[in-house]
């Protein structure tokens, strides 16, 4: 059983996928990467993750579907999520949030920006269970 | 001058005219795969430059109403509906057309997508039969679904496109399986050139002996059943070099009923679809050149070189039969109600070259074929052709045709290289012989019957029996 | 005759041999292919694992601290020549989806590494398809100084070549060369729609005012001035919206229609009471267009009119006016409610629609 903090990844690109995955190990997470939504959400239940970093975009499952999952199961539904998505449009965003995602970045991004929001969610959860 | 000579001239005539044929309809597809294989490198360049995504997030990126007829179709539809909701396109809705389906197919679709029964209007643009319903779905916004009493496939989608609002429709089958981008892929003639683009097709693969995993398309490998494989070297030489070639020579006549995306306006001008034909498809494609050019409008129908969809090719001899036969008879119906076209300039390259074609080469073709086999064995037995002209016929009607079957398999190793494996390259061009020896044949055979048919007047909208690929379905069967 | 048999004879044999010497012809392709693939696929499995290789040096430098000069000299170092194409595609399939300082270091390396020399040097003397494909790898790395090269891209016969000019010059974004984009769309009269589109959305702000300015010079050509109005429709530019209500009084009523579907779109309110007036147009289409933009723009005056044209004769008005109704609040939706007792059938179904449709949305029974 590991100390770090679990992320899970969801995300088909595998250039954006290693990229972040980097960032984040580099920071002290343990990531796990699900290129597509199925296989992300079973790697969520497997390892109920810290937080989730969701792409919109996903063969097989898309984010909201992965969402959506994620909410109805009663050990998945405390898990925050962040979208990542390509289209910045209002009604996505808004789409997002409703779905209950915590946190939404459009691409293209910064992986300095995502790490940062990751540990300011991961942080703010920590506090919120002291 | 006897009898016999007199006799023998004829026969020698008709051998010599046969020859022509064979010689004139491969130099077509040369030409065709020529002009194909230009556009496709064009395509394939621009493909590197410009990111698909970038359509995506463009706001000039035209709705899409994608309409799916349905008829007793529990087995797929919501693996299909699913699918559909799931393509990458930024504003679309889908339509699903219950075309008075006798099994549990509006239910499946009511309990799953929690339909609620609304008042909608519906225009009668087009005529279609009596709507008996129309439902949108609680669960997702773009999801309508239209009950309707029996119709056919036409009247189907002419009810999709009655309820439809949006300015561009796409019509498919309930069992075609698309590819994620495949919306994308063809709205992006729409967008370059949105006051000349009315139609677009894109390739359609088959899918025997694919793996494919909650309707994607995960491992793309052969099948095993001969018919299959055959099937698969004729769709290459049909879409990739056919159906590319008359595209880039502006003459496209067919986009395929398993997906094509028109301007739906056009089609309410011309009056839908045409409900009394079993090649719907093509006699829409037919009657938008028809009307178009009456209009003198500027127009473009464009043929995307880029895999949009898949389906499944029938693995039986009978239900190849059927195919075919049904197949041809679209054909002639959709040239025998544009007959006017024919050699008429005001139609430009479609009557002038296109139509003739299309009449020639695939509606009468298959009968002077089996009209040309015949001639040839019996000049032959009859002693009026020396070997000369037996090799030279074996060239023209086989060994010509090995050839084109080949280049196809080979445009397709160099330009899409979606068989990954070699093998797999090897194995189409030993079906490249084999489609020219036995199948080809049968295939002229099944569609000269088809004109028997079409004279006894069969209309009807058949139905296959599902096989043919390893479905991994993430979704539990209906409940019996 | 014998002569006669014996020259059919000798062109049927000419013509079987053209026919077998084809398809000799085709088998040698069909070899080469599979050399061909052999070969290519061991190379781009090298490939690959160089690529594999690169990456983990590439993420290090854009999420290290150490300052970004030590890191790209190491690179410079530790990099062998046949390397460099694998670090160029390392280095452009990140900057595609990176913005901010991740991005400008890859700009960095990609710079001292001398790529953007390469490239220059292709943009100016290549063949047209890697001039293309050269035009765009400086516009992901945004490389400011390949400007002037880009620029005289535009004037290629090769219409891939001037879209990847075009794109690369607004994704570099310097003044010269959004004036220099501008210049080109204002007098190539062989435009692609979506090139102009995709190229002018990357850099909002910086195409504003040209835009602006086009329009209020004016478009002869219909199409494209819809376009344009469009353009500047969805760029939500508020600044337009007096040169559109210019466009409201336009002779051709597909103009007037667009000018008010932008002016929704851009939602500012002042345009109210034009599109009020737009209501009445005597085409179809742009008051269909005024009704949905009196919506968007959340014009709550204008209640009463969009009752009014809930009895208009066009399916279209009357769709747009319910929908708009149902946008502007309490208020909106009453005045939908009373249309429920209107005399004319589709008035009463068109309002039974969007008021149904809207409860589903809201969640309510149906």
């Amino acid at each position: 059983m590991s100390d770090k903090p679990v992320v899970v990844v969801a995300e088909d690109e595998p250039q954006i996928a290693n990229l972040v995955r980097y960032k984040l190990e580099k920071s002290g997470y343990e990531v796990l990467w699900g290129k597509d939504g199925q296989r992300a959400w079973e790697l969520i239940q497997e390892s109920k993750p810290d937080l989730v970093i969701l792409d919109v975009m996903m063969p097989i499952m898309d984010g909201f579907e992965v969402l959506r999952a994620m909410h109805d199961g009663p050990e998945t539904r405390e898990i925050p999520a962040i979208m990542v998505t390509a289209r910045g449009m209002e009604e996505d965003i808004l789409k997002g949030f409703e779905e209950g995602a915590v946190d939404y970045m459009v691409k293209p991004f910064s992986v300095t920006e995502l790490a940062a929001r990751v540990k300011a969610t991961i942080g703010r959860r920590e506090q919120d269970t002291e | 001058m006897n009898f016999n000579s007199a006799a023998g001239s004829f026969i020698i005539m008709v051998n010599l005219v046969i020859f022509f044929y064979f010689a004139v309809l491969n130099t077509i597809y040369l030409v065709l795969f020529t002009a194909a294989f230009i556009q496709t490198k064009k395509y394939s360049t621009r493909r590197k430059i410009v990111d698909l995504y970038e359509v995506f997030r463009s706001p000039l990126t035209p709705s899409v109403s994608v309409l799916i007829p349905a008829y007793n179709e529990e087995a797929d539809i919501l693996e299909a509906v699913k699918s559909t909701l799931m393509l990458h396109y930024p504003h679309f809705e889908v339509i699903i057309i219950n075309d008075g389906s006798t099994d549990r197919t509006l239910e499946l679709l009511k309990e799953r997508y929690k339909l609620r029964r609304i008042t909608k209007v519906v225009q009668m643009n087009v005529p279609c039969e009596h709507i008996r319903g129309v439902y949108i779905s609680t669960e997702y916004e773009n999801l309508v679904v239209v009950d309707k009493e029996n119709g056919g496939k036409s009247d189907a989608l002419n009810a999709g496109i009655n309820v439809s609002r949006h300015d561009l429709v796409c019509s498919i089958d309930a069992d075609s399986i698309l590819e994620p981008a495949a919306l994308l892929k063809v709205a992006r003639p729409f967008i370059e050139r949105p006051f000349d683009t009315v139609a677009v097709g894109g390739i359609v693969r088959i899918v025997n002996g694919c793996e494919v995993v909650a309707s994607n398309v995960t491992k793309v490998e052969l099948p095993r059943n001969y018919w299959a494989n055959v099937q698969i070297v004729e769709y290459l030489r049909a879409f990739l070099g056919g159906r590319m070639g008359w595209s880039a020579l502006r003459s496209l006549l067919i986009i395929s009923g398993a997906f094509g995306i028109f301007d739906r306006r056009v089609i309410v001008e011309i009056g839908g679809y045409r409900r009394d034909t079993v090649g719907e498809d093509m006699d829409l494609v037919v009657r938008m050149h028809r009307y178009l050019r009456e209009q003198k409008r500027k127009y473009r129908m464009v043929f995307v070189p880029d895999p949009v969809c898949w389906t499944e090719a029938p693995q039986k001899y009978t239900q190849l039969g059927k195919q075919r036969d049904r197949w041809q008879r679209g054909l002639i119906e959709s040239l025998t109600g544009n007959l006017r076209m024919l050699f008429n300039p005001r139609y430009g390259i479609i009557g002038l070259f296109a139509m003739p074609y299309f009449f020639f080469f695939e509606m009468i073709g298959p009968a002077i074929e089996l009209l040309g086999y015949a001639a040839v064995v019996l000049a032959v037995v009859l002693g009026y052709l020396n070997f000369q002209f037996l090799y030279l016929f074996l060239a023209l009607a086989i060994l010509y045709g090995v050839i084109i079957s080949l280049i196809a398999v080979y445009l397709e190793g160099i330009a899409y290289k979606r068989y990954p494996r070699l093998a797999s390259l090897l194995k189409l061009s030993l079906y490249s012989f084999l489609e020219n020896l036995g199948y080809r044949q049968l295939n002229s055979w099944w569609r000269s019957k088809a004109y028997v048919t079409y004279f006894t007047r069969k209309r009807k909208w058949g139905k296959s029996v599902r096989m043919g690929y390893k479905q991994v379905s993430s979704y539990p069967p209906p409940a019996a | 005759m014998p002569q006669a048999d014996v020259l059919t004879a000798s062109i049927a044999m000419a013509v079987t041999y053209s026919v077998i010497g084809l398809f000799v012809l085709v088998v040698f392709m069909f070899l080469s292919l599979i050399v061909l693939r052999i070969v290519v696929a061991r190379r781009e499995r090298t490939f690959d694992g160089k690529v594999e290789e690169i990456r983990p040096a590439v993420y290090e430098l854009l999420t290290g601290d150490s300052p970004a000069g030590e890191v790209v000299a190491e690179l410079h170092a530790t990099i062998p020549m046949q390397d460099r194409r694998a670090l160029e595609y390392v280095l452009l399939e990140n900057a595609r989806v990176l913005k901010g300082r991740e991005l400008e270091i890859l700009t960095m390396v990609f710079e001292q590494l001398g790529y953007a020399d390469e490239d220059i040097t292709t943009v100016r003397h290549g063949r047209d398809i890697k001039k293309a494909e050269s035009a765009f790898h400086l516009g992901t790395m945004r490389t400011a100084r390949a400007v002037p090269y880009l620029v005289s891209l535009l004037s290629s016969s090769s219409p891939e070549v001037k879209f990847s000019a075009l794109n690369a010059l607004s994704k570099i974004g310097t003044p010269d060369a959004i004036a220099a984009v501008m210049e080109y769309l204002a007098t190539d009269n062989d435009l692609e729609t979506m090139r102009v589109a995709e190229v002018i959305l990357e850099r909002k702000q910086a195409f504003s005012p040209y835009l602006e300015e086009w329009l209020k010079r004016g478009e002869a050509d219909i199409p494209r001035l819809e376009l344009l109005i469009d353009l500047v429709g969805v760029m939500k530019d508020t600044k337009a919206v007096l040169v559109l209500f210019d466009y409201l009084a336009h002779e051709n009523p597909a103009v007037r229609a667009r000018a008010a579907s932008a002016l929704g779109s851009i939602r500012d309110i002042s345009a109210r009471d034009r599109l009020e007036i737009a209501l009445f147009d005597e085409d179809p289409g742009v008051r269909a267009e005024a009704a949905s933009a009196l919506g968007k723009v959340q014009c709550i005056e204008a209640i009463p009119l969009l009752k009014g044209s809930l009895a208009d004769p066009d399916l279209a008005v009357k769709m747009n006016s319910a929908q708009a109704l149902s946008q502007l609040g309490e208020e909106g939706y009453a005045a939908l409610e009373e249309g429920l007792a209107a005399s004319e059938d589709q008035e009463r179904r068109v309002v039974a629609e969007v008021m149904a449709v809207q409860q589903i949305r809201n969640g309510e029974g149906g």
